[in-house]
């Protein structure tokens, strides 16, 4: 009996105070407000640090001191509220920032949702940024990103999900797809391998995402990580799962193909061509951000022999001075690339466009007039740079940047024959990767994506037309 | 399992280091032979070879030099060891633009002496090979620069504009190796001679049997001749004295827009082959000395002048062909896929200069300029 004395609320008001004060390790920002109601005592208890204190005053306090109703719980009429008989479910209702409310000679305590809500407004997104079409981005509430996605996807069919991580964060996970579209197989896989990682504390998406991944040493993201809420519905139309985490501004997109990376949700709102022509730009732009400085290193030191003579002549003379094998040039070209990136990213915005000139004018140029760098190896390395950027979601442009590395150190080795090799160990891992199951890399339907997406209502079909 | 992972590895890790960048040919340490030349030396090969080099004079400057050396030898190899001791780089013909032959040189079998050139990886098969007439071939490789060309750049832009101008046929390395090995079917080479101190392609040097005959077919005439052989370049421009009197002013010219050729090979009487070509040219007049409305019956005039002209010059071009025995309209091959057996029978070498080539060809004037 003496633990459930401990584990259950008494009757005692003061005694039950004590415990869980206790349980609450005495912190600092628990307050406590005493009211009567009806000539019994009343306690409120609650975390000054999360709750809506206007909230408390205006839905809790004024009602019960207006001495209206006749019992509790129709003084708490217009909130939320639930019925609590253990100390353990009080205390973690604390943390999760609701008021709880005891009263003298009663062995039950009421839980009112009090959480302040302080969010970000929701603005546009800075990661993918889009000329047209819609301009809202997630926000850290997950509530406010599925109202998102539900304003987009009026049905019944949309089915959330939610879950709680970790024992000591306690952190929200909701699992979001069309149940009329979603693979069950998928969605069943998805769910057990997030049953995983039930009980670790969950942080941050990473984590969401390893737990998913198949293959989590590969260098490739196997889930897509979107600010958009138009990606993630497009998504979701195609039958995959979008996961939110608490706190977290991105959606989680799983299983996903190779290339929805290569996708902008822009895309789909232009015209045919004009999308075919950037999605094309963009696999173009992959395969020279991790081929093109490799392809440079190969020509430069074995194969000089398929250059035309005047591209022949012009990389001599640019090259005819500095004292590095294009294979060093190359490596710290790239070392140099990636810590300005860097830079620019950690800096505070005001002192970031020094980077810019400190890139440009100091890099840039004088590492070319001090013979340090070819001018050719700069651009190589410019136009290699740029094309990784062109890649709409960062986490696979930086994949695409690092995976030219390997391909260098080949090339400086064996030549194209390098290049071959590796680039024949990238596709045989790409076919061979799943996400969620589901195949990663497919033929590329460049041209059937496109073949239907041709306006179906040509000259004089349209009905509506003539009216 | 294991154990074999780690013997892969090993191994990966080995084989780079072991046999890794040995071939290696870096941009910087490269000497670049622009210009190759071979003469006959008191019966030794005289190879000459040019290296263009780039000194760069600070950014967006550079000056070049050619760096000439020559060296003699038995055999191209022989010649070729040599000359790479000259440079401070591995040298390599990758980039060679001009295959020049002396005179002498190239009355000699040439296919035995540029084997070299198709069995290694290296040479660029795209350069342009010519005959040098008059002086030592290696000298057209010391002048310094054709225009503000380096001097191999100069010669191979000078053939190929002659190649464009219908002077020569098409032709590189690449296509002579084709010619080589075909029996039946001469080719023809660029002349290069040197005017003063000027270069220029001076007319299509006939080949007989892989070899320079001896003959060439002048400036004026390599048009027709190119008609004939149907292989003509992007222009074809041809000129005709208006009556025999060769003076000032006399000339039509015109330029050929569509040319039809008829090619015919059959047995004459005594089975002998015999070949008639006939030359259906729609011409574009764009000079004709009198500056007025030219009638219908002019017209008709000019057409037979000319027709007759080219008729005349046709027929003596191809006795110079069979004078040379070269038989660059591939007449041998013609009757070696038709007629396999009168093939075998005959001994080309000896019955192509004797065998009846009948040419005729007929103009029709389709324009004459905005002048009517």
């Amino acid at each position: 009996m003496a633990e459930s004395h401990n584990e259950f609320l008494s009757s005692d008001l003061t005694q039950n105070l004590k415990i869980i004060e206790e349980k609450m390790k005495q912190t600092a920002d628990l307050k406590r407000r005493k009211l009567t109601f009806h000539g019994e005592a009343i306690i409120l208890l609650y975390l000054d640090t999360m709750t809506d204190k206007e909230s408390i005053e205006l839905h809790i306090i004024s009602p019960i001191n207006k001495q209206e109703s006749k019992s509790i719980e129709n003084a708490l009429g217009t909130k939320q509220f639930s019925i609590m008989t253990t100390f353990k479910d009080i205390s973690c209702s604390l943390a999760e920032g609701n008021t709880i409310l005891l009263t003298e000679n009663c062995n039950i305590a009421y839980s009112i949702a009090t959480l302040s809500d302080e969010k970000r407004a929701i603005n546009e997104s800075l990661n993918e940024k889009v000329t047209m079409g819609a301009h809202d981005s997630f926000v850290e509430s997950a509530a406010t990103n599925i109202s998102l996605l539900r304003k987009r996807l009026r049905t019944p069919e949309f089915k959330v999900e939610y879950q709680t991580y970790g024992s000591e964060t306690n952190v929200e996970v909701a699992i979001c797809y069309l149940e009329s579209k979603a693979d069950p197989t998928v969605l069943h896989s998805i769910k057990s391998r997030l049953e995983k990682i039930k009980n670790d504390d969950l942080i941050n998406s990473r984590q969401i995402q390893e737990a998913l991944e198949d293959y989590p040493y590969s260098p490739f993201p196997q889930s897509l990580r979107t600010e958009r809420p138009d990606r993630a519905v497009f998504n979701l139309l195609n039958g995959n799962t979008v996961i939110f985490l608490e706190h977290e501004p991105s959606a989680l997109i799983t299983p996903i193909s190779f290339y929805s990376f290569l996708r902008s949700p822009e895309d789909y709102n232009s015209r045919w061509f004009v999308n075919f022509f950037y999605y094309s730009l963009r696999l173009l732009a992959f395969i020279m951000s991790v081929t093109l400085p490799a392809f440079y290193i190969a020509v430069n030191a074995y194969h000089s022999a398929i250059l035309p003579v005047s591209t022949f002549y012009t990389l001599k003379l640019s090259v005819l001075n500095v004292p590095f094998h294009p294979l060093i040039e190359a490596v710290m070209m790239q070392i140099v690339l990636e810590l300005l990136k860097e830079a620019s990213v950690r800096l505070p915005s005001a002192i970031a466009q020094t980077i810019g000139t400190v890139g440009a004018i100091v890099i840039g140029s004088a590492i070319v007039q001090t013979n340090f760098i070819s001018n050719t190896m700069v651009v190589v390395i410019a136009i290699t740079a740029v094309s990784s950027f062109v890649i709409p979601i960062g986490e696979m442009s930086t994949s695409m940047r690092l995976m030219g590395f390997p391909l260098i150190f080949l090339a400086a080795i064996f030549g194209f024959i390098g290049i071959a090799f590796g680039l024949m160990v990238f596709t045989t891992h790409l076919v061979k990767l799943t996400s969620a199951g589901k195949v990663y890399v497919e033929a590329p339907e460049i041209f059937e994506s496109f073949l239907n997406k041709h306006p179906k209502n040509g000259k004089g079909q349209d009905t509506n037309a003539h009216e | 399992m294991k154990n074999t992972n780690q013997k892969i590895i090993t191994l990966l890790f080995i084989f780079p280091l072991l046999t890794g960048c040995w071939d290696q040919k870096l941009i910087v340490d490269q000497e670049v032979i622009n210009g190759v030349s071979f003469d006959l030396e008191d019966n030794k090969i005289k190879s000459t070879i040019v290296v263009l080099n780039i000194i760069p004079k600070g950014t967006n400057f550079f000056d070049f030099k050619n760096q000439m050396s020559s060296a003699t030898g038995y055999s191209l190899e022989d010649t070729y060891r040599e000359l790479r001791t000259y440079y401070t780089g591995p040298l390599t013909a990758s980039k060679s633009r001009i295959i020049l032959l002396g005179e002498s040189f190239a009355k000699k079998n040439l296919n035995a002496y540029l084997d070299f050139f198709y069995r290694v990886p290296d040479p660029y098969l795209g350069s342009k090979v010519a005959i040098v007439k008059g002086v030592e071939a290696s000298e057209l490789l010391s002048t310094k620069e054709i225009g503000t060309n380096p001097v191999a750049f100069g010669l191979y832009e000078i053939i190929e504009a002659a190649e464009d101008n219908s002077t020569v046929t098409k032709g590189t390395l690449n296509t002579l190796f084709t010619y080589f090995n075909e029996e039946g079917k001469d080719f023809l080479l660029p002349i290069l001679e040197k005017k003063g101190e000027d270069i220029l392609v001076s007319g299509a040097g006939l080949i007989s049997d892989n070899a320079y005959s001896g003959q060439m077919i002048s400036l004026k005439e390599c048009s027709l001749l190119l008609l004939i052989m149907d292989n003509y370049g992007e222009l074809v421009d041809l000129e005709t004295y208006l009556n025999d009197k060769k003076k000032l002013n006399n000339q039509v010219s015109y330029r050929i827009i569509k040319s039809k050729r008829k090619f015919n090979l059959t047995k004459d009487a005594a089975g002998k082959p015999r070949v008639d070509i006939n030359l259906d040219l729609k011409i574009f007049l764009h000079q004709y000395p009198i500056t007025e409305k030219i009638s219908p019956k002019q017209i008709k005039e000019l057409e037979e002048t000319i027709s007759r002209d080219l008729t005349k010059k046709s027929q003596s071009i191809m006795k110079k062909t069979q004078k040379a025995n070269s038989d660059v309209l591939g007449i041998g091959r013609e009757l070696k896929e038709t007629d396999p057996a009168a093939w075998k029978a005959l001994d080309w070498g000896q019955t192509y200069p004797e065998i009846k080539i009948n040419t005729r060809v007929k103009v029709a004037i389709e324009k004459t300029g905005i002048l009517k």
